[in-house]
């Protein structure tokens, strides 16, 4: 089964409170794609309502043309995991496993235990009880081994200690590519993990901004260095997310592909071209108040 | 390794194997790893890595054998030479010249320089 | 290795069955355990049943369970593929289960306790009118002992529902109307913090059986009717902690 998930005008809003609005577009097909974007951006408000834990306030939300509140079908086709010792109750971790076991149809419980072992998660120990790293593995555990054809994974890293989460990074991509699914993973971490997204969604103030693949995104990003006048005029009709000034110096990073013409007026005006890290270029795109026009 | 600080992934995955190709890593006619083994060895999507493989493709490096996997063509080495030699000088020689009106080098010394190596080349 | 999925109807039923069996072991054992106790010392004072005593308790009790049922199971439950729906579904089949077990229980208690009265000729009379009007007339005991902690386990579960679903200013107002629902049956002296309409109405002393289960049955079906139309709407809350 692949899945396409599709949001046509979906907004989301608690009482007076804008979550999010004017959601717009469609992510498709077994890939694994981030979810990027700074805190309270609205990025588990949306991760909610794919789940069907969350009504829309307004205009749809489709996953394979359905909606997926109280969709008995979708139910199990969607694992959704975040922080959540505390919905537990006094379950131990093995019985969170054996509970996960029951409820996903394609989970595979000898994955679960193998990865329980690479995280030492200690299978007797109340969830409840488990540290905040702890518990980020067993959610990456239960994500994984679910095999669910949608998979949501909301930030599960927090508390992880860098080895964790270079063990999350090499499973996550071994069992993506033993059983290819859509696997949606929300991270600040971009410089850890980004390098495993083939897409990236990148949501700003509710809405989203941006959808691109990775490697369009760092193709067409880029940021240009020289003279302030040079710099200046090679980017006088680009859109610039970023500028710099050092003594008469200046870099600018311009989001935008760069033709033959402009790669030749570079040369022409001694300009250096350089790549931008793919978290510089999340960070330019959200943190400017409005869009610049160019 | 493959930096996500130096462009695009794809590109950088192309030229590690034309690298290879140019060191005599890889020899013509070999296959290459496929593209999920490159995803899991430099941990990147495998997609990525498909795009790699495709532009090598394109450019006449690899060649697919369907059912098998990729290979390295029989002229690659050739290819990836001449174009690198075309490269050369807009790539190495001439920032090299460049530099050196900046800091006031004759370039009567570079090629005193250059004759010297090939002198100590030869023998 | 691969598991095969348990239908998330009887996955929910499973989840309630084991959130509660110890504490229902808890509450009829230390019910068992008092009332042996109060009989022993009060032997020679003995005027009217003890058991009957374990009816209060047993109000407050299924008043928690059912308060349990949302707050304790909702999130894990929906996280898990478990719709609205099935949840719904569940809990009514485990309140059946539950209300009919806390039913037998109080009949095998009275039963017992009638075979000491009369091993002891002990005079036995019950501080409330009943259903039933003998310790041994089990069926009226079960059904009467299964309406009780129905309507109140459902009382729970309404005013946590509404509290989960419209957050605490309407939550209180469930409490009121719960409260309302009660004593329009039959406004009299209580003396617990939670009371309920069954319990209100069994000191009424001239009721008939076909008025009992009218205006408890009656209570019951709103109360699981408003409960539904409340779940089928409710979201899940993103923060949990």
């Amino acid at each position: 089964m692949s899945v396409t998930v599709e949001w046509k005008g979906l907004a989301k809003s608690y009482g007076a409170h804008s979550a999010l609005t004017h959601v717009n577009g469609t992510i498709a097909g077994n890939k694994i794609i981030g979810l990027l974007g700074r805190n309270g951006s609205g990025k588990t408000t949306l991760l909610a309502l794919i789940k069907g834990l969350l009504r829309p306030t307004s205009g749809q939300l489709l996953i394979n043309g359905q909606a997926p509140f109280e969709n008995r079908a979708l139910a199990r086709e969607i694992c959704f995991v975040r922080d959540s010792r505390m919905t537990y109750g006094s379950f131990k971790v093995r019985e969170a496993l054996k509970l996960a076991s029951a409820s996903w149809p394609n989970w595979d419980h000898g994955y679960a235990l193998h990865l329980a072992e690479r995280f030492s998660l200690p299978l007797e120990k109340k969830v409840q009880s488990l540290s905040l790293g702890m518990e980020s593995s067993l959610n990456a555990i239960i994500g994984l081994a679910s095999r669910a054809p949608l998979t949501l994974m909301d930030e599960t890293y927090n508390g992880m200690d860098a080895p964790s989460r270079y063990l999350f990074y090499e499973e996550l991509l071994e069992d993506y590519m033993r059983s290819p699914r859509m696997l949606v993973l929300s991270t600040h971490l971009i410089e850890e993990v980004g390098r495993l997204f083939e897409e990236v969604v990148l949501v700003d103030q509710g809405t989203i901004v941006l959808h691109e693949t990775t490697e369009q995104l760092l193709m067409m990003t880029y940021v240009v260095i020289g003279t302030a006048p040079d710099v200046e005029r090679f980017t006088d009709s680009l859109q610039v997310l970023h500028t710099q000034v050092l003594g008469n110096m200046k870099s600018a990073v311009v989001f935008g592909e760069l033709s033959k013409e402009q790669e030749r007026l570079a040369d022409l005006y001694h300009l250096d071209i350089q790549p931008v890290p793919l978290q510089d270029i999340i960070v330019h795109l959200t943190s400017r108040k409005e869009v610049p026009s160019s | 390794m493959i930096s996500m600080n130096a462009g695009p992934i794809y590109s950088q995955i192309a030229q590690r194997i034309k690298d290879d190709i140019v060191s005599g890593k890889l020899h013509e006619e070999e296959q290459v790893m496929s593209t999920n083994q490159y995803a899991s060895f430099y941990q990147i999507n495998p997609a990525t890595t498909a795009k790699g493989f495709e532009q090598l493709e394109e450019e006449g490096i690899l060649y697919m054998k369907p059912g098998i996997g990729m290979f390295v063509s029989r002229n690659a080495r050739d290819k990836v030479l001449a174009e690198r030699r075309q490269q050369f000088f807009a790539k190495i020689v001439d920032p090299m010249i460049e530099e050196a009106y900046k800091i006031g080098m004759p370039l009567k010394e570079i090629i005193a320089r250059l004759e010297q190596q090939e002198g100590a080349k030869d023998s | 290795m691969m598991t095969k999925p348990i239908s998330p109807v009887v996955l929910t039923w499973q989840i309630l069955a084991r959130s509660t069996w110890l504490t229902f072991t808890l509450f009829w054992g230390v019910s068992g355990i008092l009332t042996v106790l109060l009989l022993a010392v009060d032997s020679p004072g003995i005027r009217s049943s003890y058991w009957e005593q374990v009816f209060e308790a047993l109000n407050i009790y299924a008043f928690v369970v059912g308060v349990r049922v949302t707050y304790g199971h909702l999130t894990i439950l929906m996280n898990h593929g478990v719709t609205r729906k099935q949840m719904a579904l569940a809990t009514l089949l485990f309140a059946l289960v539950f209300t009919l077990a806390n039913g037998i229980m109080m009949g095998i208690g009275f039963a017992l306790e009638h075979a000491a009265y009369s091993s002891n000729a002990w005079q036995e009379a019950f501080a409330q009118p009943h259903l039933f009007k003998t310790a041994v007339d089990f069926p009226a005991i079960v059904a009467e002992g299964l309406i009780l902690s129905a309507s109140t386990f459902l009382g729970g579960h309404f005013i946590a529902t509404t509290f989960y679903r419209f957050g605490k200013i309407i939550g209180m107002f469930s409490i009121g109307l719960y409260l309302l629902i009660s004593f329009s049956l039959e406004v009299r002296s209580y003396s617990n913090a939670i009371v309920t309409f069954t319990s209100d109405l069994t000191r009424k002393s001239d009721f008939t059986a076909a008025e009992f289960f009218l205006w408890n049955g009656g209570g019951i079906a709103l109360l699981a009717l408003l409960i539904q139309y409340m779940l089928q709407t409710t979201e899940i809350k993103a923060k949990t902690r």
